[in-house]
């Protein structure tokens, strides 16, 4: 009887740690997930092929840009951010293709590819390295986005085992005002 | 051979026998369950919003023109049925997974697999929705040269579900296509042209 019960004790044990080693493994998409490398606006974050510095992020409800030799004009019902970037190859010559901003509940939204064809874009823009490149990242977001927000920056679009900088903004975006308009090419040039 | 020993085997066979039994009955019971639940298409709300699976969408209205959205006139006779509606992404993501929203059931089109989007707010392709924020979205279908203009359409709304693990990579994603239910309506007459050649 005795041995009956300390047999049947040890299975239970043996299926609780089972149990237990199966719900608490990550699955594969989070074990060959991104490789994050954390930072803040303003200053420089280094990734694997490449380094990413955010400086201003200015709110507008409408763009304005010229492409292919005509003004186009972009409203939203939300908020266009547009963020002054310089991004920078370190080891050899490469792109980004992964830009998203990531508000504080985990949703993510992807460069807008309604302003596709401005000038000031680093998204898919051929990066050297030693030629530091300045240009615009431009996300099209619900105002409620603002807070608390940071950007993820890769070289392909959905980094499996490689580096993506992630960038904290900072916290008072929500209270900053919203320009009526902002033209990409000038505010690209300002600075 | 002793009484246990027939009493054994017949135990046996009553046991078989009941298991047996009890699968070919469930089995039955879950294929009826099935059909049952396949043949209830309901009939969707035009004017309202729909949830499907990634996607809340409501339907406007439909109407035929020889124009794309985007201002292209369309070539050799053709024409296209365009319905107006609005989406928002419901999901976590920026997602391009449109195209397979709503399917066109009748009339018969030549571009069955895929219709075109369009944004209205931009009259360009649409290439991608936010989550959240809703947008005016024109679906487009080219209807054949020779066919005669349609009085109404029947759209069937798609969704997808979503699985927090999927079977291969145990990550979220959208899956398993299925019909949320169908729409019937008129068709408007567009830019007087609908009935040119039919």
């Amino acid at each position: 009887m005795r041995r009956l019960l300390t047999n049947a004790a040890s299975l239970a044990l043996g299926v609780i740690v089972l149990a237990g080693l199966r719900w608490t493994t990550p699955g594969y998409a989070v074990l060959t997930g991104p490789l994050p490398s954390d930072g803040r606006a303003g200053t420089t974050v280094a990734a694997r092929g490449f380094t990413v510095r955010i400086g201003d992020v200015e709110l507008a409800k409408s763009l304005r840009y010229r492409a292919f030799g005509r003004t186009v004009e972009r409203t939203s019902d939300g908020v266009f951010a547009v963020a002054h970037a310089t991004v920078e190859a370190t080891a050899q010559s490469t792109s980004l293709g992964g830009i998203a901003w990531e508000d504080a509940g985990g949703i993510v939204f992807a460069h807008s590819r309604r302003v596709d064809g401005a000038g000031a874009l680093l998204l898919g823009k051929r990066l050297q390295p030693g030629l530091p490149q300045q240009g615009l990242f431009v996300f099209e977001l619900p105002r409620g986005a603002l807070k608390s927000a940071r950007l993820l920056v890769s070289e392909s679009a959905e980094p499996r085992l490689d580096s993506q900088a992630r960038i904290r903004l900072p916290d008072d975006l929500q209270g900053r005002a919203v320009s009526e308009g902002l033209d990409l090419d000038e505010s690209a040039r300002a600075r | 051979m002793s009484v246990t020993g027939l009493w054994r085997r017949l135990a046996l066979r009553v046991t078989i026998g009941v298991g047996g039994a009890a699968a070919v009955l469930l089995s039955l019971g879950q294929h009826l369950f099935d059909r049952h639940e396949k043949s209830e298409v309901v009939t969707l709300p035009v004017g309202a919003p729909v949830e499907a699976g990634e996607w809340l969408v409501t339907l406007h209205g439909a109407s035929i023109r020889t124009t794309t959205p985007d201002g292209r006139q369309l070539r050799n006779g053709q024409r296209a049925i365009i319905v107006a509606t609005e989406m928002t992404n419901r999901t976590g993501s920026t997602s391009t997974d449109f195209y397979s929203l709503l399917r066109l059931d009748a009339p018969p089109s030549t571009s069955p697999l895929r219709p075109t989007l369009y944004l209205a707010r931009d009259k360009e392709l649409l290439t991608q929705l936010q989550p959240g924020l809703a947008e005016s979205v024109d679906v487009a279908w080219i209807l054949p040269a020779d066919q005669p203009p349609p009085a109404s359409l029947t759209l069937s709304v798609m969704a997808k579900t979503f699985k927090p693990r999927d079977n291969l990579y145990a990550a979220p994603g959208w899956f398993n296509e299925h019909v949320v239910g169908t729409v019937n309506f008129p068709i408007e007459r567009g830019d007087g042209n609908g009935t040119a050649g039919g």
